[in-house]
């Protein structure tokens, strides 16, 4: 019998029970990462998972009761983060609690007959002021904001995820909703059937809002004084934001509203509406003024930005004078034309990182209106420029052209970096000393370089995780 | 400290490496797989039991693990107790490279030693709590199999769990 094990041999043969034994002394993060170790350990970490049965409505009170647990500090399970609820016939739900952190409610498995269309309202906590007298009341009695005080029914949750909603399950969430007074940060996701999205938030502190491929969304409603991210993938829709019926506030556009410190506008599936001029855009390109990243598509910003900017209040401000960090998704055509790039690029005077990506299937709007923008700015440099990022670009040529415009337009040479073929690369932009511009050649060319080399200097741009 | 020399039932061992060790049936009981045998087999304790799966290194460091914790509990139970304890159980796992760690947690596994797994399982756990993937992918000697579609896939699915945390570097 011989027992020289090899060394692969070994783990490989530790049976499972062992593996996910050891998986639920993990703390919570280790244990979700150890489904990226290999496709033998994709779904370990959720074997210890109970394994319940019963209706929808047993699953909501069976989530609520999950939660109570975890609120409750005396009794921690360990090891137990979540439960898979059976409702029969093959559908299930996946719920996943990072104990007082987060919780993650899939619905992808629960099968229904026809995807009905359905509406869907969140109130979290709000204190909506329904007018000037109500607003300066509380504001006068020092009502805390931001800080509810938890009562026996409030989850300590602060970040929401929901996947799938459909009908049979968005009444039972609307409720559950309320109960979150410590949320702030919400996520939906692939919620197919959804027609409209109503979020009243208040002054709760809800500080965050994703809303990612909700195929059928056509309107969204938003009432919150202290959200800071809106991200958004999908088609564009009509966003409503604040009271807009509320007319008496005109002058005080600061309380009845939030600012947005990071916005992901990622519409590249084009509209949902045919006419885009009555979505509402107006009251969203309000709010990101202040924005230090910004994913925009450049469809909307000939579309929607350029038309808008040279009236007020838009043509008295500074531009986009925070932003430091943009994604400009661009479409593809048979000759790139860079002008809207640079119309836009002049509203950024202290733009960082700059990530530009050709997506061919980017909607783009037919009718040839080449809506140039006569921005009213001096000639720019943009200074603190440091690094551009290209992706998609249909040959070396132009991406030296427009290594070259960028240059010509604002002075500037930022390191310029595009996607390799090869794996672990990346392909840099290096300009040849200037002797060789004598024999005509282009002082400009690409080489390839690793990855890590220049992780340093070019991170991802914080939306494209996504 | 000489003891008066007590009767005790000695099993003899005999591992893969055809090495045979003898050890007090006391020890011999914590192995759950090996209590269960003589449950069923009364007559069998002049025979040796072979433990095919077990090296003879693995076994006496469990033996001596036993013989240690067999001790502390004979002692009247107390902090300073637990402590002792914690403390060996502490140097155990400290010297140990993570290949014999591994072989300790399959030949625990095998004698079905609950509290002696429980614990390598714990020390595998704090070995590879908060390190990144291709640490741990290295400490288990594993591929990755996953293409890049899969990977992205996963990552994507995932990526709720991570809000808000810089990725880890190691």
């Amino acid at each position: 019998m011989d027992f020289e094990q090899r060394n692969g041999d070994t783990i490989s043969s530790l049976p499972e029970d062992i593996l996910c034994h050891i998986i639920s002394f993990l703390p919570f993060k280790s244990a979700v990462q150890t489904s990226f170790l290999s496709t033998r350990w994709k779904d370990l970490w959720k074997k210890n998972f109970l394994v319940l049965k019963g209706t929808m409505d047993d699953a909501f009170i069976a989530i609520s009761s999950f939660l109570n647990e975890f609120s409750d500090q005396s009794h921690q399970p360990t090891s137990n983060w979540g439960f898979q609820f059976n409702l029969g016939r093959g559908s299930s739900l996946s719920v996943t609690v990072e104990p007082d952190k987060a919780l993650h409610l899939d619905f992808s498995n629960v099968k229904h007959e026809f995807p009905w269309r359905f509406d869907c309202w969140l109130e979290i906590n709000g204190s909506s002021y329904n007018d000037w007298f109500d607003f300066w009341w509380l504001h006068y009695r020092n009502c805390q904001i931001h800080t509810p005080q938890p009562s026996p029914f409030t989850f300590k949750v602060k970040s929401l995820h929901l996947i799938s909603v459909s009908y049979l399950s968005s009444r039972a969430i609307s409720s559950m909703i309320s109960n979150f007074k410590l949320l702030e940060s919400l996520t939906i996701k692939k919620c197919n059937g959804l027609r409209s999205l109503h979020i009243k938030a208040g002054d709760s502190g809800l500080k965050k809002l994703t809303i990612l491929d909700c195929q059928q969304l056509e309107s969204l409603h938003f009432k919150g004084y202290n959200l800071q991210s809106l991200r958004y993938r999908g088609r564009l829709v009509c966003f409503q934001c604040g009271d807009g019926d509320s007319s008496f506030f005109w002058f005080w556009p600061w309380f009845n509203s939030f600012w947005l410190d990071d916005a992901m506008l990622d519409f590249r599936q084009g509209p949902a509406y045919n006419s885009i001029f009555s979505c509402g855009f107006k009251s969203i390109l309000h709010r990101i003024k202040g924005v230090k990243s910004l994913t925009l598509c450049k469809w909307v910003f000939e579309a929607l930005i350029c038309p808008i900017l040279p009236s007020p209040p838009f043509c008295w401000e500074r531009g986009f004078h925070q932003l430091t960090e943009l994604w400009w998704i661009d479409y593809s055509k048979e000759r790139y034309n860079s002008n809207a790039l640079i119309s836009f690029l002049k509203l950024c005077s202290r733009l960082r990182r700059l990530y530009i990506t050709i997506d061919p299937k980017s909607y783009r709007r037919t009718n040839k209106n080449n809506n140039s923008v006569k921005v009213i700015t001096r000639l720019q440099s943009l200074e603190d420029l440091k690094v551009v990022k290209l992706e998609g670009f249909p040959n070396e040529k132009v991406e030296i052209m427009l290594a070259k415009r960028l240059k010509q337009e604002f002075n500037v040479e930022p390191v310029i970096v595009a996607k390799s073929n090869y794996l672990n690369c990346v392909r840099l932009l290096v300009k040849s000393p200037d002797d060789l511009l004598k024999e005509g050649k282009d002082p400009y060319k690409f080489i390839e370089t690793r990855v890590e080399h220049l992780y340093d200097l070019c991170p991802q741009h914080v939306h494209m995780g996504f | 400290m000489s003891m008066a020399a007590v009767e005790t039932k000695k099993i003899t061992l005999r591992t893969a490496d055809n090495h045979e060790f003898e050890v007090e049936e006391a020890i011999a009981m914590e192995f759950s797989t090996i209590k269960t045998f003589f449950d069923e087999n009364p007559d069998a304790s002049e025979d040796t039991i072979p433990l095919p799966n077990v090296t003879s290194k693995c076994l006496s460091a469990i033996i001596e693990y036993c013989k240690s914790h067999l001790a502390f509990r004979a002692r009247e139970t107390s902090s300073s107790i637990d402590e002792q304890v914690r403390t060996y159980d502490e140097e155990f796992v400290k010297a140990r490279d993570n290949e014999s760690l591994k072989e300790l947690i399959l030949a625990a596994n095998y004698l079905n030693i609950k509290a002696l797994l429980d614990m390598l399982n714990q020390a595998v756990a704090d070995r590879i709590k908060n390190k990144s993937v291709e640490y741990v992918r290295r400490f288990f000697g594993l591929e990755n199999d996953y293409t890049p579609e899969e990977e992205a896939a996963i990552r994507a699915e995932n990526e709720w769990a991570f809000e808000g945390v810089d990725p880890d570097d190691d």
